[in-house]
């Protein structure tokens, strides 16, 4: 209902006090006009109305997302850089037995010469045949190839050098290999999540509630409740999931971050050792 | 006698770390945002996530904050942001999102126009039926008392368009309150006839 003498726009200056007495005092007096304002002004009140206060359990909690938010969190562990970590991880291993190999070839290629034109040959073939008796029982155990500890005596002192040097780099590599298998046991722990929410199954989810379409029809679904996270005190920097999503699957939580600048998904992984570890999956921001 | 930090004080100690001080800010400002995040997103549970993340936007923006525009006034703005973005993840996330337990406008009985019309309209549904663009200057004029400029500066817009959207909102919100107390009277009228009748 518009009076063509007194929109709304001038109704809404008066009850803003942006009108003169004169406008104020006409409109007044027009009973159209004034029932219009008098509508007005109980619009106003009506949302300057209080509404309900949060109850105190959801307003701590919200300060304390927000707390946590601000807090360093020693935890948060990039999966783009945990994959990269890993992936030097398996590389630099191998390379690193290789790399031990050649340098002690190179180490004995270097020293024996040296010993030879230091000390002589009868001292050499004496330090030689000490080194071969050293090493040779050693070289015996570990070697295939040299299983005889004679044949052992009887070889050159490059012989023992040489499987004293292999030896080293055995125990290098073995060391590496341990490594490895460590970080394959990472990978076993860690890859079959990370496979579950690839980034594939994310480019389908092109607005934030592409991500909790992916949750309902089960591709990713977070195991623990917004109450249960924020009782755990871990929210971190993530917000809070939907309402009813508590079914298990790979991830304890899953949401996105739609603050501070980019857009992230968050995956909030329970360990079995009581601690959090959040990750911070790719930058999602091209996925808004 | 302990005395209260001012907010500037508030706002400087916490972009130097200290948790405390953020603490006692967001607990002072958090029923204000709240207040807004509700009159903007209608629904308890929604009201509540969006200052969720309205605080945490804060938290995480404060250290950008420069004192350039009032910490209440930025601090809307992101609350009223924050607000937007919950319910438009709302809306696109749920066709069921108009429930009918509390969807519906209540019409009351004839009395006192005032008191009836505060019984009678959720405000929540009549701010439902404004267009967003026009509910939200509405908000924070009504609401968080913002003037012009204020809100023409939170919300990107010309302080021109700010005075008309208000008016166009408010003159929504009127015809809403008019169509109530319109129903109302004729069911008094109704009723009345009713008895005479009897």
């Amino acid at each position: 209902m518009n009076n063509k003498r007194y929109d709304d726009e001038l109704l809404s200056a008066i009850i803003d006090g942006q009108a003169d007495a004169e406008t104020v005092a006409s409109v007044e007096a027009d009973p159209v006009a004034s029932e219009r304002l008098a509508h007005m002004r109980q619009g106003v009140l009506l949302v300057a109305e209080p509404v309900p206060e949060a109850t105190p359990e959801r307003r701590s909690s919200s300060i304390a997302a927000a707390l946590a938010a601000a807090s360093p969190a020693p935890e948060v562990t990039s999966l783009a850089a945990a994959r990269h970590e890993r992936a030097v991880t398996r590389q630099s291993a191998p390379k690193r037995a290789w790399i031990a190999g050649v340098a002690a070839a190179a180490a004995f290629l270097i020293a024996i010469p040296l010993a030879i034109s230091l000390t002589g040959e009868s001292t050499t073939d004496t330090v030689a045949a000490d080194a071969a008796e050293e090493t040779s029982v050693d070289a015996a155990a570990n070697s295939d190839d040299s299983a005889d500890a004679d044949d052992a005596m009887d070889e050159s002192a490059e012989v023992a050098e040489s499987d004293d040097s292999a030896a080293d780099a055995e125990e290098e590599s073995f060391a590496s290999r341990e490594e490895v298998a460590e970080a394959m046991e990472d990978d076993a722990a860690n890859e079959p999540r990370a496979q579950r929410v690839n980034t594939s199954d994310l480019a389908t989810a092109t607005t934030v509630d592409g991500i909790d379409e992916l949750i309902t029809d089960g591709t990713i679904t977070p195991k623990y409740d917004a109450a249960a996270v924020v009782e755990a005190g871990v929210l971190e920097s993530c917000v809070q999931p939907r309402d009813g999503v508590t079914a298990e699957l790979p991830y304890d939580l899953v949401n996105l971050d739609s603050f501070g600048g980019a857009t992230r998904l968050i995956l909030i992984e329970f360990a079995d050792d009581a601690t959090t570890r959040v990750l911070d999956a790719e930058d999602c921001s091209a996925l808004r | 006698m302990q005395t209260l930090a001012d907010d500037e004080d508030l706002i400087r100690a916490s972009q130097n770390g200290d948790m405390a001080s953020l603490e006692i800010l967001l607990d002072r400002h958090h029923d204000r945002l709240r207040a807004v995040c509700a009159k903007v997103v209608g629904r308890g549970a929604d009201a509540d996530d969006a200052t969720q993340m309205a605080l945490i936007a804060i938290v995480k923006n404060l250290e950008k904050y420069d004192g350039r525009a009032k910490f209440t006034t930025w601090s809307y703005r992101i609350a009223t942001n924050a607000a937007i973005d919950e319910l438009r993840r709302r809306n696109r996330r749920s066709a069921d999102s108009i429930d009918d337990e509390d969807g519906h406008l209540q019409i009351a009985a004839i009395g006192n126009m005032s008191e009836a019309v505060a019984a009678s309209i959720d405000v929540n549904d009549a701010l439902e039926q404004l267009a967003e663009e026009f509910r939200i200057p509405v908000i924070l004029r009504d609401l968080c008392g913002m003037d012009y400029e204020q809100i023409a500066e939170t919300l990107e817009i010309a302080p021109g368009t700010v005075r008309s959207r208000i008016a166009r909102g408010r003159g929504k919100l009127a015809d809403i309150i008019g169509d109530v107390t319109s129903v109302g009277n004729q069911n008094a009228v109704r009723g009345v006839q009713g008895h005479d009748d009897e």
